[in-house]
């Protein structure tokens, strides 16, 4: 065998070492994308797959998602979704972050309070807010009613999406939590303390200081978040059951029509739905990318 | 001007600030034990209405205890779900994937880290990337895969991906690779050690705490998901956990019976329950390392 040189030696052995990602990555990644990418051109069904040959359509299962009202409901819906889910989840975990951030005695276990919604298993979840959801009489309609809030028909028509969410901000609180506090306890005493010294109150304080200070923890929650909402399925699928144009999602939408076993050819217009579904999430990334480079602080940076 | 108002207030409270500071203090820690407690409550709801004796006691205005602990509600649901058949159908593919995963991620994360191979960059490029690849994308082509080999209905579709590893693992054990100096490497293979040797016998003993975060998680992965294993297992005696309470649900011609799914689920959360209090700080290192950029 020839004599590698040092570089050609590393380089031997790195392949070695990552074999495995590469035989993943090429079977489970670029062959599925190859192929969903082919499966978009053409009319297809999950079940007619190996006895009927796929028609080719180019465009046509792209230029038909932009006519389906259905589709174009739950882009709007996952939106909404994704948008106030992770709005509303990052500010409760980080005003939490922030209160923990505090010393006090008991901290560690209002702490653990808090990250429990986040251990409890999905479908565990979904199953105890369905109950919590299912009836007039239930314990959520109990504790409003102290306020005089007639019961709420949480899985209604209108009801369900804002039912959905208030169950996965409650449990994706947690990990948010545990980031933004790591992050916190990062931001150096000493300036926050000369800011005090120099008359900053603790509401300035934390937005002149801090949040800048941790504005890369947050850019980083924002895109996880936002992109895990985009894909959201399992927990509407789950307590709503019957997907309506007000509680559809995108990828809900997809699996329904990849899976549709009704003889109807939808694979390909799956496909050319999760394709859209993907630019739009890169959209999302690259944009965040763009911001942050504007807005973001990161410590240690050199110019 | 700014310089004499701040002096005036700090003139005006020299004496309290101490009381002010306690003041903070019982104020934080009293809003952060109210959303503690109302992040809980649905738990412990949950924990309560799994010792009702009917469903029916679970929607009372206002809501009452269990007249006494029905422990039968727990009975009924193992055997109603066939609970145990569930767990060994659930462990299967949490042992397989845990070992494939972190086999993987180890020995990727050590390429990554230590052989500066042509193309490392670009690998390690597209390995992050794959993060952000939306699972939508992937699943219709992978059934297609896997339903051309005859796999639908065997746990293979559900653990043969985990060959590739994590990118979230890989990323997180490089991390802790790069941060251990060279010198070892160096002394290890003057030795005679094998670049393989030198993982598995320098670096694998000294990198538990890491591993513990992997086990976890991915224990945690696998052990609570339901997505994949809905596509992808059809025979109830095939089922895991999640198919298996969710169907527990679902049989029922009648209105669910609460009070046993309830058990169901407390059953279904306990092992992550005491993962967590066992492990809390392998636990949240992996959370707080998944949040570094």
């Amino acid at each position: 065998m020839k004599k590698l040189g040092a570089k050609g030696k590393a380089t031997l052995n790195f392949y070695l070492f990552i074999l495995p990602w590469i035989v993943g990555f090429a079977c489970f990644t670029v062959i599925p994308m190859a192929s969903s990418l082919y499966f978009s051109f053409h009319n297809m069904s999950v079940i007619s797959f190996v006895s009927v040959k796929p028609e080719f359509v180019a465009f046509g299962n792209y230029a038909l998602v932009f006519r389906d009202t259905m589709f174009l409901r739950s882009i709007v819906n996952t939106f909404y979704y994704s948008a106030v889910k992770t709005v509303v989840g990052l500010a409760i975990a980080l005003l939490v972050a922030v209160l923990l951030n505090h010393r006090f005695r008991g901290n560690k276990v209002a702490r653990t309070l808090v990250y429990l919604p986040a251990i409890i298993p999905m479908v565990a979840g979904t199953m105890l807010w369905s109950q919590l959801f299912s009836s007039d009489f239930s314990l959520l309609n109990w504790v409003l009613s102290w306020f005089g809030i007639p019961a709420v028909d949480w899985l209604g028509y209108r009801n369900a999406m804002g039912s959905v969410l208030l169950m996965s901000i409650w449990s994706g609180i947690g990990p948010s939590m545990l980031i933004f506090l790591a992050a916190l306890q990062g931001v150096p005493q000493d300036i926050a303390e000369a800011a005090r010294l120099d008359g900053c109150g603790p509401v300035r304080q934390f937005f002149v200081i801090v949040l800048p200070m941790i504005s890369s923890t947050l850019l980083y929650l924002l895109i996880t978040n936002l992109i895990g909402g985009l894909q959201a399925f399992a927990e509407q699928q789950l307590i709503i059951g019957i997907g309506t144009d007000k509680s559809l999602t995108m990828a809900w939408n997809v699996v329904l029509n990849a899976f549709n076993l009704d003889g109807f050819k939808t694979m390909g217009y799956a496909s050319a739905q999760a394709w859209i579904l993907f630019f739009i999430i890169m959209l999302f990334t690259l944009l965040f990318f763009k911001l942050s480079k504007k807005f973001v602080f990161y410590a240690g940076e050199r110019d | 001007m700014e310089n004499t108002q701040n002096l005036s207030r700090a003139d005006r409270k020299p004496l309290s600030r101490k009381v002010k500071k306690r003041a903070v203090t019982v104020t934080v820690a009293a809003v952060a034990f109210f959303i503690g407690f109302v992040t809980a409550v649905p738990f412990i709801w949950m924990l309560i209405c799994s010792f009702f004796g009917s469903a029916d006691e679970l929607f009372l205005f206002p809501p009452q205890f269990p007249d006494r602990l029905h422990f039968e509600n727990y009975a009924a649901a193992i055997n109603y779900m066939n609970l145990w058949n569930l767990l060994k159908n659930t462990m299967i593919l949490v042992v397989c994937n845990m070992t494939l995963t972190i086999a993987s991620s180890i020995s990727v994360a050590y390429g990554f880290a230590r052989f500066r191979g042509y193309g490392r960059n670009i690998c390690f490029a597209l390995l992050m990337s794959t993060m952000m690849l939306p699972w939508v994308v992937t699943m219709v082509p992978a059934y297609i895969l896997f339903s051309r080999l005859h796999m639908i209905g065997t746990f293979l579709p559900l653990i043969l991906p985990s060959i590739g590893g994590s990118a979230f693992y890989i990323f997180m054990m490089r991390q802790y690779f790069m941060g251990i100096p060279y010198d070892l490497d160096e002394a290890a293979k003057l030795d005679g050690c094998t670049a393989f040797g030198i993982l598995v016998r320098v670096h694998l003993p000294n990198c538990w705490p890491i591993l513990a975060t992997m086990l976890i998680f991915s224990f945690n992965g696998t052990w609570g998901d339901y997505v994949g294993p809905s596509i992808y297992l059809l025979k109830e005696e095939m089922f895991t956990l999640s198919l298996g309470l969710q169907r527990f649900k679902t049989s029922n011609y009648t209105a669910p019976p609460w009070h046993r799914l309830m058990a169901g689920c407390v059953m279904f959360s306990l092992p992550m329950i005491v993962i967590f209090a066992c492990a809390q700080k392998a636990f949240v290192r992996g959370i707080v390392t998944s949040g570094l950029k």
